[in-house]
């Protein structure tokens, strides 16, 4: 095969039908293996392009009106990416990651930058370097409600195809509708409820139901007569 | 073995000041021509002449003041180029002399050494001239004898200095005249008679140097130890307000800056630059890197980012660069394996943030082995060393998101409001801790609203008020 058409199928944002069907696709599933992480939920994983979030490529997380739960989907990535030796940087985070937790959990806080901007543009210029910095695994970047310019999405985008990490982009589920160049588009309008709203090379539209944790989770004694 | 060599910088009034060789010029000093370049010794122009008559000679004749400053300064960086070769070296007459003898390991052999200093010689473009000898007197009178290294240095001293002439001790005039009257015009002349009855004639400074010369007596001098302070100015010929056009003064000292780094054989982490205004006032920019370093490209786009932000009060005129923080390249530690994830180390990030943001503005997660959970989890500026990371509790299942204070919970009809209705459906957990100064107890619960959405919320058994603590994932 030509070295130039190979270099453009194995691009992680190109689309090949009938994958299955031949070697070239298989060599190259097997490249794009390692352009992905598992998203530690099988679920998840069956519907996405590259059977996990894509890595050097960003996401988008939209919220709903008080959802915070999007932090269980990316846990499980999180915590593999912190036996890496490089920041997992955190930039306007809406409250503090609660430290004990994260390392109950096997995550090393050292790894951890919290970084607040001060303006909207600092925002997006500190979300730029952290992308474009080989020293983080992981950049997680709340863009509230605000609806930015294509061409600033764009930046971020290309600045995260410069690496490898896992790169997340959360934003206000009002702004949904809005036009994005990210890679994978997710929605969180219910608890533990992801819509794929877009996905470069897979499938659409698709929501995912995870299983309720509850039981498993709080163990602790049963709530007893209560007076609130 | 003691080898000295002399540098003898020969047009060194002119070409401090200019390296031009495409227009006549001459230095001239109290009236009178000190140095010329070869255009203007074409033209007929000698040293010695009055500057009218060497505008006579030639009317497009360039004419510098002697600037000793400016000679002072090339000195200077003539002595920290130097002493990137060997520790062992002293300024004398416009000339450096460097005992070579104990760096010959180093450079692998004397041609080595040699070629090595003859390249950045030619480089530099000054007119130098060679001596080697086991002394480093000698080394500066045979300097006048032979142009190029001559490696017969081990060849008889007293023959080589024989035919030199005394007038060459210049500041030995008195002395000079004394002896051209005896009949005593050269070295080997000197050297003839008996050191004793030399003595008994000659003032003590003079015999001395004769004495260094010939390796009779140990010559004691203060060897150069380069300056603990980098300063270098630009200055614009015009006020500039546009950031721009700084840039290429910037790069021209950050470059010079990383010369002097690397041949003091130093790192820095904090480099300041001045912005020099018309009217006198001095405006400070502070640059700083968590990796100690003598890197071009980190300074650049440290000070890039930072100028970005600066607003200038004033037009500014000139531009410094300060640095005083040095520390020795051997006192750095450096990672025998280093991680194969980053190309760049894990403190660049920080300090391109640091450049733009205030400190307060970046932080680190911190643990700290407390019951109550406000007080278990702190940020701490990112240079924080105390960090703590290495407790590890087992406890009960814990939020992702703490609010960084409670907030008091909605409270109507016996039922719980945060944004939604909240439903109780874990605990109670009791938290009771500080009972020695302030107390707290507290009843935990997980909550969650009608979305799904998971609280960790608190009732304090006090007050029997209702907060909000955390969020689960």
């Amino acid at each position: 095969m030509n070295k130039k058409l190979k270099e453009i199928i194995n691009r992680p944002d190109t689309w090949i039908a009938k994958q299955q069907s031949n070697n070239a696709s298989t060599s190259r599933n097997n490249l794009l293996q390692d352009k992905s992480l598992s998203t530690g939920f099988d679920s998840i994983n069956e519907v996405l392009h590259l059977n996990g979030w894509p890595l050097g490529a960003s996401i988008e997380v939209f919220e709903e009106i008080h959802m915070n739960g999007s932090m269980s989907l990316l846990l499980p990535a999180m915590k593999h990416l912190n036996r890496q030796n490089r920041w997992q940087v955190f930039i306007a985070p809406p409250y503090i990651p609660y430290a004990p937790m994260l390392l109950n959990k096997g995550i090393d806080t050292k790894k951890i930058l919290l970084i607040h901007p001060r303006s909207e543009e600092e925002l997006l210029w500190i979300t730029e370097q952290a992308l474009r910095s080989t020293t983080c695994s992981t950049v997680f970047s709340w863009l509230g409600s605000k609806k930015y310019r294509y061409s600033d999405l764009r930046r971020l985008q290309l600045a995260a195809a410069e690496g490898d990490m896992l790169s997340v982009l959360f934003r206000d589920g009002a702004t949904k509708n809005t036009q994005a160049p990210s890679s994978l588009r997710l929605l969180i309008n219910n608890h533990r409820r992801v819509t794929v709203l877009k996905q470069r090379g897979g499938k659409q539209n698709i929501t995912i139901q995870l299983a309720n944790e509850e039981k498993d989770r709080f163990k602790l004694s049963s709530i007893k007569n209560l007076q609130i | 073995m003691s080898l000295w060599l002399c540098l003898r910088f020969e047009n060194f009034f002119l070409q401090s000041l200019s390296l031009e060789e495409d227009t006549p010029i001459a230095v001239f000093q109290d009236q009178r021509i000190i140095s010329i370049n070869n255009h203007a010794f074409f033209s007929g122009i000698k040293k010695g002449l009055l500057i009218e008559e060497a505008q006579a000679l030639n009317s497009n004749l360039q004419l510098l003041k002697r600037n000793k400053s400016a000679e002072k300064k090339c000195l200077e960086e003539l002595c920290l180029w130097a002493y990137s070769i060997t520790p062992r070296l002293n300024i004398w007459h416009n000339s450096l002399r460097l005992e070579i003898g104990g760096c010959l390991k180093l450079f692998g052999d004397l041609n080595n050494l040699l070629s090595t200093i003859d390249e950045k010689i030619m480089n530099i473009g000054y007119d130098v001239r060679y001596g080697m000898a086991p002394t480093a007197a000698a080394s500066w009178l045979i300097s006048h004898r032979e142009r190029k290294f001559n490696i017969a240095f081990n060849s008889n001293l007293k023959e080589r200095i024989s035919p030199l002439p005394l007038n060459l001790l210049g500041n030995f005039n008195p002395t000079i005249n004394k002896l051209n009257l005896s009949g005593l015009n050269t070295f080997g002349d000197i050297i003839k008679i008996p050191s004793q009855d030399l003595k008994i004639r000659f003032e003590g400074s003079f015999i001395e140097f004769i004495e260094y010369t010939l390796g009779r007596r140990e010559e004691i001098f203060n060897d150069y130890y380069p300056k603990h302070t980098f300063l270098e100015q630009q200055w614009f010929d015009y006020s500039v307000r546009n950031k721009n056009e700084m840039i290429s003064s910037i790069e021209r000292l950050l470059v010079s800056l990383n010369v002097f780094l690397s041949k003091m054989q130093v790192y820095t982490n904090k480099i300041c630059w001045l912005f020099h205004s018309a009217g006198g006032d001095v405006e400070e920019l502070i640059i700083q890197s968590t990796s100690c370093c003598a890197n071009y490209t980190i300074w650049h786009r440290l000070t890039l980012i930072k100028l970005e932000n600066q607003i200038f009060k004033t037009a500014v005129e000139g531009l410094s660069l300060r640095c005083e923080n040095f520390i020795s390249i051997s006192s750095r530690n450096f990672d025998l394996f280093p991680q194969a994830e980053t190309q760049e180390p894990r403190e660049d990030l920080l300090d391109k943030l640091r450049s733009r943001l205030h400190s307060k503005n970046i932080r680190r997660l911190g643990c700290r082995d407390e019951h109550v959970p406000e007080y278990a989890v702190y940020t701490a500026a990112d240079d924080d060393s105390r960090l703590l990371s290495n407790i590890k509790n087992e406890f009960n299942e814990r939020p992702f998101w703490l609010l960084p204070k409670p907030q008091q919970l909605k409270h109507h009809e016996k039922k719980l409001y945060w944004k939604d209705e909240l439903h109780l459906i874990s605990g109670p957990e009791r938290i009771e801790d500080n009972w020695w100064s302030k107390p707290i107890s507290r009843d935990y619960y997980i909550a969650k609203n009608i979305y799904g959405d998971h609280y960790w919320i608190f009732c304090n058994r006090r007050t029997k008020r209702w907060y909000i603590q955390g969020i689960f994932p």
